[in-house]
């Protein structure tokens, strides 16, 4: 990271406590997908998505292959028409407007440089079309190559470039022209983990800086929490659950999330009835019914429900420890990440937990090792109801 | 040198050769013959050049033979404006028929590369089905189809959109008719190969970044595409140059092609040695656009 994010680090920070026109009731999205439905001849690609994305957001889809990000940015970027539906741009009705007249950019999955012109050229290409004065193209390509640090290859090919300075020059390519809305199809897919890192801080300050609207597909969901305001989850074409990176880590509205984004342990169970606030679920995998509060779900006497716990909720302990969720089972597994220690428990109803302790000491004198008898606990309001 | 190190030459050798060997036996050695006749002197005999090397005669019988042969039949070609004239002809009519063969072959192979992807090897296969049957006898089928009372006037007639019967036949219309006909499958092809492996995406980006689809065509597919152009080019025009069978057939007595010249000079007049230097000269015409492409793609690859 350079100095100029360094020191714009607070600023941005302010900027995103405060920014959730998504809560504001009279704010005016910027792209709305309107009950938009995309069918390629029997194939469903997207089914009936509504979506509104405000300006100045740093949106990102989420989802398997095959989900319909791609279709999806697509139909905003005019290369697909909708089946049914509409979309809408600060209030315009964008259909039968051709790719070039709509002020939205894209940055392709394959990155899809110009194989025979230079980085240069090819950053000045869309310049170019809007017949800017020449000074002024020049200008804005030094500007972006600066941005993107490649003022040393402005001359070379794409051919020439390694993975990493492509997907800058593809950046820089569709930064040029500074649309309102910039599309990026799985913009660091082709970098290693380091760099994938320091290029997500750099896109945020980016967004930030130049006041524009992200619109970001990919299907890594680390760098989906690191980088949005709001995320979409998509499945089969259709959006699951939208909402804030910890609300979509903490409260999932899905099997499919909760599995989706983080890990996750599933209890299965069926609805025991309600006591002083709380849930009782009974399961196979525990002694006795657990205790869940989560008063978003409303349930009904018998109905199959899933307890959901993330890892990092749930304890470990050699005796049994006072409380109403308790897992008795035997250690399967350790696995030493470092910063986490991942237990796998082996449960006598035959399912396996997953449970992650912080190493917060460097040196435990008498540490839980395999085959060793344990217990799991976790608190009533660190579970998931999900009946879905 | 070590067993294997002759062994791995050996090998080397073993398939280099075979090209040079080829080139040399089916193309340097018939030119140099043909360059040898070309230097000699027409005489009523068998054959029917003059002089013969007589290869019992040593040392000197060589040097008499090389003072004997001369660049008389170069001359006469410079010297006479009839062969100016078949060659500038030739190559005006290689040229217009190479362009006519671009603006009908570009569409067809376009079209061709952005079919559905099932579609193409039937396409492909249609492109190509004209060969099956012989070049001559598809030739002829245009005698048939343009000659006062053929085919086409029959149709025009029927329609009323004409009164008369076109004259087409031997004149220069036909030659361009039966030209690109007979090349368009050499233009198509390459173009075809060039389009098909295009990144269409390409041209999504242009169009993405404000380029309307004429000028995302100019300045994204048609640069792309241009080894498929300059291959078609260059499969079509050479061969039109020395092109024979079709104006002979379709031509008449006043369409001038070099190939036909050439034809008149080896078989009506019996004079080898001038024929051959047409040959010769022909070979040169159409070698100066093979050597121009070569420094096009040294360059290019130089830019690298
Ligand atoms: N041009 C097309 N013709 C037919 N089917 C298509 C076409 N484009 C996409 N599809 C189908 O639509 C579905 C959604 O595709 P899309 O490319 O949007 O997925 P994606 O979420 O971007 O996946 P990935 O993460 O692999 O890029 C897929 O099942 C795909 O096979
Ligand atoms: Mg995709």
């Amino acid at each position: 990271m350079n100095d100029t994010t360094r020191a714009l680090r607070p600023a941005i920070g302010a900027v995103r406590r405060s920014f959730s026109p998504w809560t504001d009731p009279q704010a005016r999205p910027l792209i709305r997908f309107e009950s938009v439905t995309k069918r390629f001849g029997e194939a469903v690609a997207v089914e009936d998505l509504s979506l509104d994305i405000f300006e100045r957001e740093f949106f990102c889809l989420l989802g398997p292959s095959g989900c319909g990000k791609t279709t999806l940015m697509r139909m905003l970027a005019g290369f697909e028409e909708p089946t049914a539906g509409r979309v809408l741009l600060a209030g315009q009705d964008l259909t039968g407007v051709p790719p070039y007249r709509r002020p939205v950019n894209m940055m392709f999955q394959s990155y899809a440089l110009f194989p025979h012109m230079s980085v240069a050229d090819n950053i000045a290409y869309g310049l170019k079309q809007d017949r800017l004065p020449r000074g002024e193209i020049e200008a804005r390509v030094e500007e972006m190559l600066r941005l993107v640090q490649l003022e040393k290859l402005a001359t070379r090919r794409p051919d020439q470039l390694s993975g990493g300075q492509r997907q800058r020059v593809a950046l820089a390519r569709a930064l040029a022209k500074r649309p309102k809305v910039l599309l990026l199809d799985e913009p660091l897919g082709a970098l290693d983990k380091k760099l994938r890192e320091e290029t997500q801080f750099e896109l945020m300050d980016l967004q930030v800086r130049l006041g524009m609207t992200f619109l970001v597909v990919t299907h890594d969901q680390e760098e989906a929490m690191t980088m949005s305001d709001r995320i979409a989850v998509m499945d089969h074409g259709r959006i699951v659950q939208v909402a804030t990176p910890g609300e979509l880590y903490e409260q999932p509205r899905t099997r499919f999330v909760a599995e989706f984004v983080g890990d996750i342990n599933i209890l299965e169970g069926k609805v025991a009835g309600m006591e002083e606030g709380g849930w009782r679920v009974e399961t196979p995998h525990a002694s006795q019914a657990l205790t869940v509060f989560d008063p978003d779900e409303v349930l009904g006497h018998g109905q199959p429900v899933a307890v959901a716990v993330r890892p990092e909720k749930m304890t470990i302990h050699r005796q049994r420890p006072q409380g109403p969720n308790v897992l008795e089972g035997e250690v399967w597994d350790i696995g030493y990440l470092g910063d986490w220690t991942v237990y796998r428990v082996h449960l006598g109803s035959g399912a396996v937990v997953r449970v992650s302790c912080a190493n917060a000491s460097r040196f435990v004198a008498d540490p839980i090792t395999w085959d060793e008898r344990v217990f799991v606990a976790f608190a009533p309001d660190a579970a998931i109801l999900l009946s879905r | 040198m070590s067993r294997s190190g002759w062994r791995k030459r050996l090998a080397r050798a073993a398939v280099i050769l075979p090209p040079y060997a080829w080139l040399a036996a089916f193309f340097l050695l018939p030119f140099v013959i043909v360059l040898r006749i070309s230097l000699s002197d027409p005489a009523s005999a068998q054959p029917p050049y003059r002089p013969l090397f007589d290869w019992t005669g040593g040392w000197d019988a060589l040097m008499a033979f090389l003072g004997a042969l001369d660049l008389e039949n170069f001359e006469t070609l410079a010297s006479d404006s009839l062969y100016w004239e078949a060659a500038i002809s030739s190559v005006t009519i290689a040229l217009v028929s190479t362009v006519l063969l671009l603006l009908i072959g570009y569409p067809v192979a376009y079209g061709m590369a952005r079919a559905a992807p099932r579609l193409r090897p039937l396409l492909v296969a249609l492109v190509i089905l004209p060969f099956w049957t012989s070049f001559l006898i598809r030739v002829y089928a245009w005698i048939a189809i343009l000659k006062p009372e053929g085919l086409l006037n029959q149709f025009l007639l029927a329609l009323g959109l004409i009164s008369d019967p076109l004259t087409i036949l031997n004149t220069p219309t036909a030659v361009y008719i039966g030209v690109v006909y007979a090349y368009l499958p050499f233009m198509i092809l390459p173009l075809y190969a060039a389009l098909e492996r295009l990144d269409w995406t390409l041209v999504e980006a242009a169009q993405d970044l404000g380029s309307p689809p004429w000028k995302a065509f100019w300045t994204v597919t048609l640069p792309l595409s241009l080894p498929g152009v300059v291959a078609g080019s260059l499969l079509c025009f050479i061969p039109i140059v020395g092109e024979f069978v079709v104006p002979d057939l379709l031509g008449g007595s006043d369409t001038l092609m070099i190939g036909r010249t050439l034809w008149s000079e080896f078989f009506s007049n019996r004079d080898w040695p001038l024929a051959s230097a047409v040959a010769v000269v022909l070979l040169l015409i159409v070698v100066i656009p093979i050597v121009f492409y070569r420094e096009i793609e040294a360059r290019r690859w130089e830019a690298r």
